[in-house]
């Protein structure tokens, strides 16, 4: 039997991967990434690595070259199978070769074949990408965990075992001999107001709207890299044109339109559809019930609402949604602060079907806000049910831990005509949940035409064009073979109000940038395709799916692209080579830091009844797993692992006083939209119950309607004052808070220094504006 | 003629699954590796009957790592054999009790009463078994 253990000895000697760099180049939103990985092998037997590793889901994976011996080999694309099989028959001659397959649009697996004793090579992988676009600036994520994933009973039935096998690279908690570096180089279209990395130490320059950036030092690659760019001012409108090297043209277009103030607000039933899966235990967990409190409280008064739990089984709050009001609310509460990673495994199915296919209520528009981390397989199913629904339903996925399934979070977004956010467990939550629940309440621009200046073009992406929402951008690409366009239209159609039309020219794109456009549509195309391929066949459509299947081959191979279909192959020759034989040896990774599954992903919810059958993939990915399921055996394990692999438990630090008043003044807001009047709310505005409570006296009003009055001026009051600097976090709450005082003819005058002569100017009727961020 | 030597290909179309699985079952010793060395090499039957009873193993919740520290797959599948369940039998009957300790039992399987019927026959054996008309 082949040694295959040596990957898990102590010391790690046997792992063949020393380490990897990226290097990020950027022009605009446009993205270069070069991902090198350095193999050497120290055993004195010829190996075989095999590496798979995440990249983003967008990314079109244009090259593959293999430095070997001071000679560079560039890879070609081929048919996946065919690429295999050439790739085995050269390991069995005895020659060197080289592969890297696509197995989800972000996990990929790299077989760096017969690496002699003490041979050192070199694989470079390059993408093209853009960085994602937030609406204040660009968000750059570089994928760095394959964290482990959740399989139904029925993929462990149906999926090809290697396919298993790729997804669940051996797992290990604690240090690897290999880490990664990474440098950037961005040139972006306007000066920096910011950089903010959550996730690693970062350093770097800003000279002019260049960025030049490094990581201190090699890091560990046990979560994503994440870096926020806030830009100085808002994003433009821009259109741009370039000249792919067979003629054609490229044309992208980027649109970020003001949604018109004063907009009706449709009723909503809004689902919350929270992953309490084992991997969601700890800080993915936490986020998601800060989170869910956030969203909660940024409802209204016609909305309805329900709470979806799911893991293994899944638990709703109410039976059917339910008006938002402040008994609902506390109830919801309370179920809330209960949620965990306590449900097992991660069955999202059952819930999302169980949700989309809900009568909806007379008058209501239904949103789904998913919480989760996504770490499942069964992607390609999520998103057929979810296309086969197109009015059932926008999904909104936040994508939470160090580590999410964007692939499943951005799909998932797409096809049901939502947005997606990711929150890395380091970063500011509530701006995001914030900008989630304006993107939930407004209505979106739909639908969304683009006239080319009259031309079809041969490519378009996407095919069709989804709703906008407020907070997001249109991104469209498109090619043309003979003519391109001189001008472009875009029209956005709004519900209830008039079409917004802007005309664009497009302005030349030159340089390295200019080659990016092609393969970045024909990445775009592709993963459609590929969407529609995984749904599988239709009854009797046969004829069609085989010819999607030759379309996915012919642009993946006519752009050098790599598809779930093709593969890149270096197979040199190396004449005179003997057949020797070659150990296999699979490269482990670092368990996603924060991953709370290793305790209770698999396990059963009822004491006694057997595990999930997917244990067992856990049990090849993560070997101390095999000690069982027995508390004595886990303690065993636990035991083991701090022994042998420096495992630490890491206890979330206690949240700063600031941090702890704004969450609690946010959190005691009414469901109407009031805050109640208490000691602590005077106290915090410098004064005591009894003035609070005087200047109530004063109002004509009824008791407690007086009270609340005062209470929900002085928590705006603490609002606009002690957390000016949060105001992202904070305006749908004042803004309901505001609404509320109108019903009452009371408007908020110049925020002063003194809060109670403010108080008494608020209730005494003196008009003003109140402006955010107002001080003193 | 059945074709007794296989390529990569040929054996994992065989066996329904990837070219790619059959290499991780060789690495991992799951299956023995192929016969003849570099363009000569080759797989047999023998290699298509072990991949088909890796599979069965898997189906049945048994992890990779077990089957690699037993070694020899078809052992441990004759060891995880279990001995087949006893075969269910359906018996339908009607039973009616007459008196205590008397049973009167009508097979379906047999028997074309109608519950009517049945009642009947109970009636009519109920006054046989009355005393004072029990005939010696």
């Amino acid at each position: 039997m082949a040694p295959t253990s040596g990957l898990f000895s102590q010391d790690f000697q046997s792992i063949p991967l020393t380490g990897v760099a990226v290097h990020a180049v950027g022009q605009g939103p446009a993205l270069k990434v070069t991902v090198a990985h350095h193999y050497r092998n120290d055993e004195p037997q010829a190996v075989e690595a095999v590496y798979s590793f995440p990249l983003p889901e967008e990314a079109a994976v244009c090259g593959f070259e293999v430095e070997l011996g001071g000679q560079t080999l560039k890879g070609g694309i081929a048919d996946r199978e065919k690429s295999l099989e050439e790739y085995d028959e050269a390991l069995g001659r005895g020659v060197a070769a080289y592969l890297l397959d696509q197995d989800r649009p972000n996990v990929f697996t790299a077989y760096v074949g017969n690496l002699k004793p003490q041979e050192e090579v070199l694989v470079r992988i390059s993408y093209v990408a853009v960085l994602t676009w937030l609406p204040d600036g660009f968000q750059l994520i570089i994928p760095m965990v394959v964290s482990p994933r959740y399989f139904t009973a029925q993929q462990i039935r149906t999926l090809d075992p290697a396919e298993l096998l790729h997804l669940t690279p051996p797992a290990v908690q604690g240090p690897l001999p290999y880490g990664f570096i990474l440098t950037l180089d961005l040139e972006l279209p306007g000066p920096l107001a910011g950089v903010e990395c959550p996730s690693h130490p970062f350093s770097w320059e800003i000279n002019g709207t260049r960025l030049k950036g490094a990581l201190a030092g090699q890091a560990a690659m046990d979560q994503d890299f994440v870096l926020n760019l806030k830009l100085e001012q808002r994003h433009q409108p821009f259109c741009c044109r370039a000249r792919a090297v067979d003629g054609s043209s490229v044309v992208l277009l980027g649109f970020h339109p003001d949604l018109p103030a004063g907009l009706p607000r449709d009723p909503l039933e809004v689902i919350f559809l929270v992953d309490c899966s084992g991997s969601m235990a700890g800080e993915s967990a936490a986020q998601a019930r800060n989170a869910l409190e956030l969203c909660l409280r940024a409802l209204e008064a016609t909305d309805r609402f329900n709470i979806v739990a799911f893991g293994s089984e899944y638990h709703r709050l109410f039976r059917t949604s339910r008006p938002f009001n402040q008994a609902n609310l506390e109830e919801a509460s309370r179920f809330v602060a209960t949620l965990r990673g306590h449900l097992g495994g991660t069955e999202i199915y059952p819930p999302l079907k169980a949700c989309l296919d809900q009568v909806l209520p007379k008058g209501h528009t239904r949103k789904i806000i998913l919480l989760t981390d996504g770490e499942v397989a069964n992607e390609a199913d999520l998103i057929t049910l979810v296309r086969h629904r197109p009015l059932h339903g926008a999904i909104y996925p936040v994508g939470l831990g160090r580590g999410p399934n964007a692939h499943l979070i951005r799909s998932l977004a797409r096809a049901s005509g939502g947005a997606a956010e990711f929150v890395h467990p380091q970063a500011r939550l509530e701006p995001v949940m914030v900008r989630l629940m304006e993107k939930v309440a407004s209505p979106a621009f739909h639908p969304v035409s683009i006239d080319w200046d009259g031309l079809t073009p041969e490519l378009q992406s996407p095919r069709a064009l989804p709703p906008l929402h407020v907070g997001e951008r249109l991104w469209a690409l498109a090619r043309f073979d003979g003519q391109a366009p001189q001008r472009v239209t875009v029209r956005l159609e709004l519900p209830g109000g008039d079409p917004l039309v802007r005309p664009l020219e497009p302005v030349r794109f030159t340089g390295e940038a200019a080659q990016v456009l092609p393969l970045m549509l024909a990445r775009e195309f592709l993963r459609e395709l590929e969407d529609e391929y995984q749904s599988g066949p239709a009854a009797g459509n046969r004829k069609a799916y085989q010819a999607l299947r030759r379309r996915i081959l012919e642009i993946s191979k006519n752009f050098g692209i790599l598809s779930s279909l093709t593969s890149f192959l270096v197979a040199p020759e190396r004449p005179g080579a003997e057949p020797s034989e070659v150990v296999m040896r699979r490269v482990p990774v670092v368990l996603t830091r924060g991953w709370g599954g290793l305790e209770s992903a698999y396990f059963p919810l009822q004491p006694g009844a057997p595990p999930h059958p997917s244990s067992y993939i856990l049990e090849d990915a993560y070997p101390s797993w095999r000690y069982g399921f027995r508390k004595k055996a886990l303690w065993r394990r636990d035991r083991v692992e701090r022994l042998c692999l420096d495992f630490k438990i890491v206890t979330p630090p206690p949240l700063d006083p600031q941090e702890h008043d704004f969450r609690r003044l946010i959190q005691e807001q009414h469901a109407e939209g009031w805050w109640s009047l208490n000691e602590w709310l005077a106290e915090q505005v410098q004064t005591d119950m009894e003035t609070l409570v005087t200047l109530a006296q004063k109002l004509p009003l009824l008791p407690p309607t007086a009270s609340q009055a005062v209470a929900t001026l002085s928590a705006l009051y603490l609002l606009h004052t002690r957390f000016a600097d949060r105001h992202d976090q904070w305006r749908l709450s004042a803004a309901k808070a505001e609404r509320w005082l109108e019903t009452l003819k009371i408007s908020l005058p110049l925020i002063t220094p003194d809060c109670l002569s403010w108080l008494e100017n608020a209730l005494s009727g003196q008009p003003g504006p109140c402006q955010a961020g107002d001080e003193q | 003629m059945a074709k007794i030597e296989y390529n990569l290909g040929e054996l994992a179309d065989k066996a329904q699954v990837s070219r790619r699985t059959v290499r991780f079952y060789i690495a991992l010793g799951l299956i023995s590796p192929p016969l003849g060395r570099g363009r000569g090499r080759h797989y047999t039957d023998t290699h298509l009957q072990e991949i088909l009873t890796v599979r069965r193993l898997q189906a049945r919740g048994v992890s990779l790592g077990q089957i690699q520290r037993h070694g020899d797959v078809r052992s441990l599948e004759s060891s995880l054999a279990e001995p087949p369940p006893p075969e269910l039998q359906i018996h339908l009957a009607t039973r009616i009790t007459l008196e205590p300790g008397v049973l009167l039992e009508f097979d379906h399987d047999t028997c074309g009463r109608t519950p009517t019927e049945m009642q009947d026959i109970a009636r009519r054996c109920r006054e046989a078994l009355t005393p004072g008309e029990r005939k010696t």
